[in-house]
């Protein structure tokens, strides 16, 4: 929501690339050249998926000590008892039986998974929701850095002058298929590049750049564009080539065009093979916005839902497959979000209506393994207004990546996710 | 904190060709040669007033794809569904269609509205998966483009098309969905701005209102089911005044659907919000508070007071000193339909005679609209596309790494086929006859810069590309030699070719400058 605060943000805002006029910028990037950044763990890559729409958690880890609860609330979606995937090490939880692939990467001790992530006052709204997952802000609405961006703009101090600042520095962060940017701004650059797929830079034309850009909106809009061109002839080639170092090698990945998410991954499983230095790569997988149809109606086990969390399985099952088979399996961790879970109650419609707290799902082989966190306490009569509880806040499970992975310093850490209302969470093998 | 403004100022400078150049591009997509001919001499009033004429191509949708339910050459709106994978090939020729209308847009600002209310009252027809829903959706935006806002709201909430996407046909007084009842504040008429405070149960009291509107896949139509409409009263928010909307029984619970939009509507916010959009749209993405007050106040009572017609508004932006301001110029990043149907327009591509083919090169056009970011007809999501909505990037949201490269990619396609590819290019030496003095390589440029850039490049630029064009940068021929000796004749084929090589060698260079991606 706009305030009195945000239109004056607004108005200061009028150049974000020019930080002379946005005092906010500039006071924090002075106070960004104090902090050192020593402490990066080299070689540590965070593989983030998207789940769009809101992925409907209790459908996908099932509480089944909540059962009687869950088939009184959502009886037209519920998975029958018998289908529901079992774990050998707990009887609270079970999978969706979409997710046989993930099952056993669970029992390999592959897979952690904390239900119950969220926020205090969860907004409803896709497109705050998404915000303020990649902001990790809930305070202001419009805030124009995302918690990537800020973490790597330390890590790569005054980017992109200066780099690659070795041979196998790749961009501090790719996004691959559709992103927004949003998630790996800077507090004034865009510290990722987006392909579609790895034909994307040939023969590139970035035009004469010598002449000074003037000092209206489309003089800004040129300078913006110029950027980017550099940033496509700096690391198009560079990409382009790492990519055609290292072949796929896992065989469990379907045929090209099959699963969209499983082709992002692919590339993204190429690209740290090959060795790469890129640490943040983002990817995403549409469709979770299941208001109506979740289901089959005549089987709930089958569906829309059904089908993305096959693909979600396969494609991280095939992506950590490939790790292992080019011995990277130790230096990957991945992990999911979406703006929201879904409610308790289902929708006539065979549906989920937004909800709060979502399930995420972190993978690799240095992830602790296991659930954290517990079944969720629900009410005996859900009704449409009933949510779940949120256990752990997403801010202080994204600040115990950074120091649990990438050995980010506390102070660090403050500074890049302002509020963190929880411990931090143990979330690695030690 | 500034004073609100009664009135919009309007422009009384100067009216030049670089105005007028401006006003065309921000209304129509893209300028071609003959509107600026049409349009050149007139007053700025006398400009706006054809632009803002109703007028729109009425041809229907027509079986030119091979659709086995539709006799070819017919219409194809009453057709039943289709089966198998029939739906998405009428969805892809639907969009066809959509590209049509865009390319041979009439000098009216008509299909631009067209295209803001499907950005505003965005629906994806992938996820509807009936392109007749799709074309009656398409249709009431058509034929409401210039319209009146209230009215088209009430139209698109009980549309089949939206009561499918939003799952309103599946709102049931039993269970409520929310979905339709949320967007329909949140995104269609209310907002998030500094003044909205409707609340949570704001949105469920509408759901509630606007059950039981379900779809009829045979009429192609919505219809009102008593049955799952919920009777009880429906008690609004003090934003709403606690307004309270009467619970009916029978066929008269719908009449409760009009009810709610007139109540919406009849908050100041929701006819500033309108302007908003049209501002962001038409205008800038940036609105502080000094736009707030000395724009969108006095819009939006323009807007109440017209009593939701659109047109008054739009006059009002398109010939106030405002949008007239040389900050703005080249202020908006082309969004890919701007990018395409723009030069398509402004290089009179010619499009085949044969109509299966025509559907075929409109059909190509959407893919590769949709490859670039802006898939009509299956925008990304109900708030539309990121680059009207999503701060601080805005218009930014067009172009990225990806995009910018492809770009580049597809204009260098279009200006040299591969063999396998020759169903649409540019004929850059046709082009270049219809300018003044195609003879002299600075002439050139500046002419066909001027019509397709934002804004001019700087001085290296235009030196390096008269370099190519002279020359090739010391490597070839004499332009003017060329030049002369296909004038002299243009049938030899040898003489053609290198006309077209060297032209297409520049405006490859010229497509992708950051100049040729503003408006």
């Amino acid at each position: 929501m706009m305030n009195r605060r945000s239109f004056i943000k607004n108005s200061a805002a009028v150049a974000p690339f020019i930080v002379a006029f946005n005092p906010l910028a500039a006071a924090q990037s002075k106070f960004l050249q104090g902090v050192t950044s020593d402490n990066i763990r080299r070689n540590k890559v965070l593989v983030l998926i998207q789940l769009n729409g809101g992925n409907d958690g209790l459908n996908t880890l099932i509480p089944l000590d909540k059962y009687s609860i869950l088939s009184e609330a959502r009886k037209n979606i519920l998975i029958p008892d018998n289908k529901v995937l079992k774990l050998n090490d707990s009887s609270s939880f079970g999978f969706h039986p979409s997710m046989k692939l993930l099952q056993s990467m669970y029992h390999d001790k592959l897979l952690t998974l904390i239900p119950g992530v969220g926020y205090p006052n969860t907004d409803f709204s896709h497109f705050h929701g998404i915000n303020i997952k990649y902001t990790a802000n809930i305070g202001e609405k419009e805030i124009r850095s995302g918690w990537v961006g800020r973490y790597l703009e330390h890590q790569y101090p005054n980017y992109p002058n200066g780099y690659p600042a070795q041979s196998t520095d790749g961009p501090p962060a790719m996004r691959i298929g559709t992103v927004s940017p949003k998630i790996a701004e800077g507090t004034e650059q865009d510290l990722s590049i987006g392909i579609t797929n790895i034909t994307d830079f040939d023969n590139f034309y970035s035009g004469i750049d010598k002449d000074p850009v003037s000092n209206d909106l489309g003089g800004m809009n040129v300078a913006t564009i110029r950027a980017i061109s550099r940033q496509i002839e700096v690391y198009g080639p560079i990409i382009k080539s790492f990519v055609n170092r290292q072949n796929t090698l896992s065989k469990l990945y379907p045929a090209p065009e099959k699963n969209n998410l499983a082709d992002q991954l692919k590339i993204v499983a190429r690209l740290i093979g090959s060795g790469l230095n890129t640490p943040f790569y983002v990817v995403r997988q549409l469709g979770y916005d299941t208001h109506g149809e979740q289901v089959d109606q005549s089987d709930t086990t089958l569906g829309r839902h059904a089908d993305l969390l096959a693909d979600l399985s396969q494609a991280i099952a095939a992506f950590q497959d490939d790790l292992f088979l080019m011995g990277k399996q130790d230096d990957v961790i991945g992990m999911t979000f979406s703006e929201f879970g879904r409610r308790i109650a289902s929708t006539d419609s065979y549906g989920t209506d937004h909800g709060t707290a979502e399930s995420v799902i972190m993978f690799g082989t240095k992830v602790k393994g296991g659930i954290i966190g517990s079944s969720p306490e629900l009410p005996t009569k859900a009704t449409q207004d009933d949510n779940l509880p949120i256990q752990y806040d997403f801010r202080s499970l994204y600040a115990s990546v950074l120091s649990g992975w990438f050995g980010a310093t506390d102070d660090l850490i403050k500074t890049v996710i302002t509020e963190t209302p929880d411990a931090p969470i143990s979330l690695f093998k030690s | 904190m500034g004073k609100d403004s009664d009135s919009i100022k309007s422009y009384s400078g100067e009216w030049t060709e670089t105005h007028l150049r401006h006003l065309l591009r921000r209304t129509l997509f893209g300028v071609s040669r003959k509107d600026l001919e049409f349009f050149r001499g007139k007053s700025m009033d006398d400009c706006v007033a054809v632009l803002l004429t109703n007028s729109i191509s009425t041809e229907p949708m027509i079986n030119y794809y091979g659709d086995p339910e539709v006799a070819f050459g017919d219409p194809v709106v009453q057709s039943t569904e289709g089966k198998g994978d029939l739906e998405k090939l009428r969805i892809a020729y639907l969009k066809a269609y959509w590209v049509g209308n865009i390319i041979n847009q009439h000098r009216s600002i008509a299909e631009k509205m067209v295209l803001f209310w499907h950005n505003h009252f965005a629906v994806e027809f992938s996820t509807v998966k009936d392109s007749r829903y799709g074309y009656k959706y398409l249709n009431t935006l058509r034929q409401n483009a210039l319209g009146n806002f209230k009215y088209l709201a009430r139209q698109i909430t009980t549309d089949p098309c939206m009561l499918v996407y939003l799952n309103g046909n599946l709102n049931n007084k039993s269970a409520p969905n929310e979905n339709y009842g949320r967007e329909l504040q949140e995104l269609f008429t209310m907002g998030k701005g500094p003044d909205s405070h409707y609340t949570e149960e704001d949105v469920k009291m509408a759901a509630k209102v606007l059950s039981g509107w379900k779809d009829n896949k045979v009429s192609i139509d919505s219809f009102f089911d008593p049955a799952y409409h919920e009777t009880n009263d429906k008690v609004f928010s003090s934003f709403y005044n606690n307004h309270v909307i009467k619970g009916r029984a029978g066929i008269d619970g719908a009449a409760e659907t009009d009810e709610l939009i007139d109540m919406i509507c009849s908050e100041t916010e929701s006819s500033r919000f309108i302007c908003r959009k049209l501002y962001r749209w038409f205008v800038n993405s940036t609105i502080d508070e000094q736009v707030e007050h000395n724009v969108i106040v006095p819009l939006a009572k323009l807007l109440v007071k017209s009593k939701y017609d659109v047109k008054p508004v739009l006059r009002a932006i398109l010939t106030s000193d405002f949008f007239y301001q040389p900050f703005l110029l080249g202020g908006m990043i082309k969004g890919p339909v701007d990018f395409f149907a723009g030069l398509f327009r402004e290089f009179d591509v010619e499009f085949s005679e044969d109509k299966t083919k025509l559907y075929k090169q409109w059909w190509r056009i959407s893919v590769l609209l949709g490859q670039l970011g802006q898939d009509i007809g299956d925008p990304p999501a109900v708030a539309g596309w990121p680059a009207y909505y999503e701060y601080p990037l805005y218009y930014k949201n067009w172009i990225n790494s990806e995009v910018l490269s492809m770009r580049d990619i597809l204009t260098r396609l279009l200006s040299f086929p591969t063999e396998s590819d020759k169903t649409l290019m540019f004929d850059f030496a046709k082009f270049a006859k219809g300018l003044k003095n195609p003879a002299e390589p600075r002439a050139l440029l500046s002419e066909s810069i001027e019509l397709c850039c934002g804004i001019m490049p700087g001085p290296s630029q235009i030196n390096y590309l008269e370099k190519v064009l002279s020359s090739d940068q010391g490597t070839g021929p004499e332009w003017s030699e060329i030049w002369s000796s296909y004038i002299a004749d243009d049938t030899s084929k040898e003489v053609v070719e290198k006309v077209k090589h060297r032209l297409a060698k520049v405006f490859g260079i010229i497509f992708a400058l950051p100049e040729f991606q503003l408006m």
